[in-house]
């Protein structure tokens, strides 16, 4: 899918973060942020801080399952987000709202797992590698975070399910196509922390090679 | 902060060059083109480990990036004993700042005398929209001016409230992606403060992507 056409004169913030790096975007109430997958089937990482005090920051639990229901609307927690849905913080702030989110099926984002870190990669034969945790801790430093406080993300474009009958998770290879992209609107100040995810061993979250992807923040 | 007046003032009428360094200085050097920097920014940059050369102003002439390239020599001059190799990001406010620290750097890597890795410009077409310039042709006299930088990372900003700035560096920062340069785009909010000033917030986008262009944060870094 062809990305939708973006006004020159809104976009406050652009770049193409290469693989296995990571950066932060800083986005204004009103203001959208666009992650696209510059060539398909690549993961990255994102954690989100309320600016005003990043130890707020973002809850994919409570972001699936503390949704305002519809009058009489019967509590269902939900196994992911979509387009319209909150992202909300570990107090219930409401952090953004996905806009858009331009892919063959909408919704293919993990909200369930943490990231890869160093433990990861160490306990499968890979010591000395550091993964999308050590990535934003190292983002959030400035803004008196520690690696603890890093909070789970969503993993944009990850491909991740649960098999209720073998009673694990499954890790599969992404649906992006490139130039599928997914947009967010700011509704309190934030701090985006992405980790253009590095994993290319273990399991095939990637695609074959890990790609860049591009990152825009735009005015309304 | 200790300051150091360099000798080789740039232009006339009381233009000149400081170097401020920090107590605890590293291998980062920042040359700045872009009006005076306050003791305050200094403080705050020098807590990062930057040592700053200030240079007040540029004339534009023919003569300029041959004094900031001697003038940048001699920074690297009085840092070598405490950081050498400098690691050295140049930073200017304006079209004629730019263009003679693009041709600076050009000069400092002909000679050899030091090697910027890194290049913030604010409205680097300031002056070519209000004089009516051919803006195509000078979006690719400033990208070929950068072509032979491999590992030069840029920031190209524009103050948000100029509609054609932000048009124009975000074009000139479009064509250096398109040839493979590490460059990002930034519009920045005008509050009154200075390009410095910005900079030295690390709590801000334009603070944070400027501290990051030498240490970019990555999880492994070997290709």
């Amino acid at each position: 899918m062809a990305p939708a056409s973006v006004n020159p004169n809104k976009i406050v913030y652009d770049y193409i973060l290469p693989p296995k790096t990571g950066c932060l975007a800083f986005v204004a109430p009103g203001q959208v942020l666009r992650i696209t997958d510059l060539a398909g089937l690549q993961v990255v990482d994102m954690a989100v801080f309320n600016r005003d005090n990043p130890r707020d920051k973002l809850s994919t639990s409570y972001s699936r399952t503390r949704y305002k229901p519809a009058p009489g609307e019967k509590f269902v927690p939900r196994d992911k987000l979509l387009p319209g849905d909150i992202l909300l913080s570990t107090i219930c702030t409401p952090l953004m709202r996905i806009r858009a989110d331009h892919a063959e099926r909408t919704g293919v984002h993990d909200v369930h797992h943490r990231m890869c870190n160093a433990a990861l990669y160490e306990y499968y034969g890979h010591p000395g590698r550091r993964g999308c945790h050590e990535v934003i801790a190292d983002l959030m430093k400035p803004f008196g975070l520690l690696p603890e406080d890093i909070p789970d993300t969503m993993d944009l474009f990850m491909n991740y399910h649960h098999d209720c009958s073998k009673g694990h998770w499954n890790i599969e290879p992404g649906i992006t196509r490139a130039g599928d992209f997914i947009e967010f609107e700011a509704i309190c100040d934030c701090i985006v922390a992405l980790s253009n995810c590095p994993m290319d061993v273990i399991v095939p979250v990637n695609g074959p090679t890990l790609s860049p992807v591009h990152v825009q923040v735009m005015e309304p | 902060m200790r300051t150091i007046e360099l000798a080789s003032p740039v232009g006339a009428g009381g233009d000149h060059a400081r170097l401020y360094v920090p107590e605890l200085p590293t291998s980062r050097l920042l040359v700045t083109l872009a009006g005076p920097l306050e003791a305050a920014t200094a403080n705050l940059l020098g807590e990062d480990g930057w040592s700053i050369l200030s240079i007040t102003s540029a004339k534009g002439d023919s003569d300029t990036p041959s004094l900031i390239s001697e003038l940048i020599a001699q920074a690297a001059g009085q840092l070598a004993a405490v950081a050498s190799p400098l690691r050295i990001v140049a930073a200017a406010d304006g079209a004629v700042e730019t263009a003679a620290f693009i041709k600076a750097i050009t000069e400092s890597h002909r000679s050899g005398s030091a090697a910027v890795r890194g290049l913030v410009a604010l409205d680097p077409f300031a002056a070519s929209s209000q004089e009516g310039l051919n803006t195509d042709e000078s979006i690719a006299e400033f990208a070929e001016g950068l072509l032979p930088f491999n590992g030069l990372a840029i920031i190209l900003a524009a103050r948000a409230s100029s509609t054609d700035q932000r048009r124009l560096t975000l074009a000139l920062h479009r064509r250096l992606q398109a040839l493979g340069k590490d460059s990002r785009f930034l519009a920045i909010r005008d509050n009154g403060g200075s390009l410095p000033q910005w900079l030295a917030n690390g709590r801000d986008q334009l603070g944070r992507e400027f501290r990051w262009l030498l240490d970019p944060v990555h999880s492994r870094n070997e290709t």
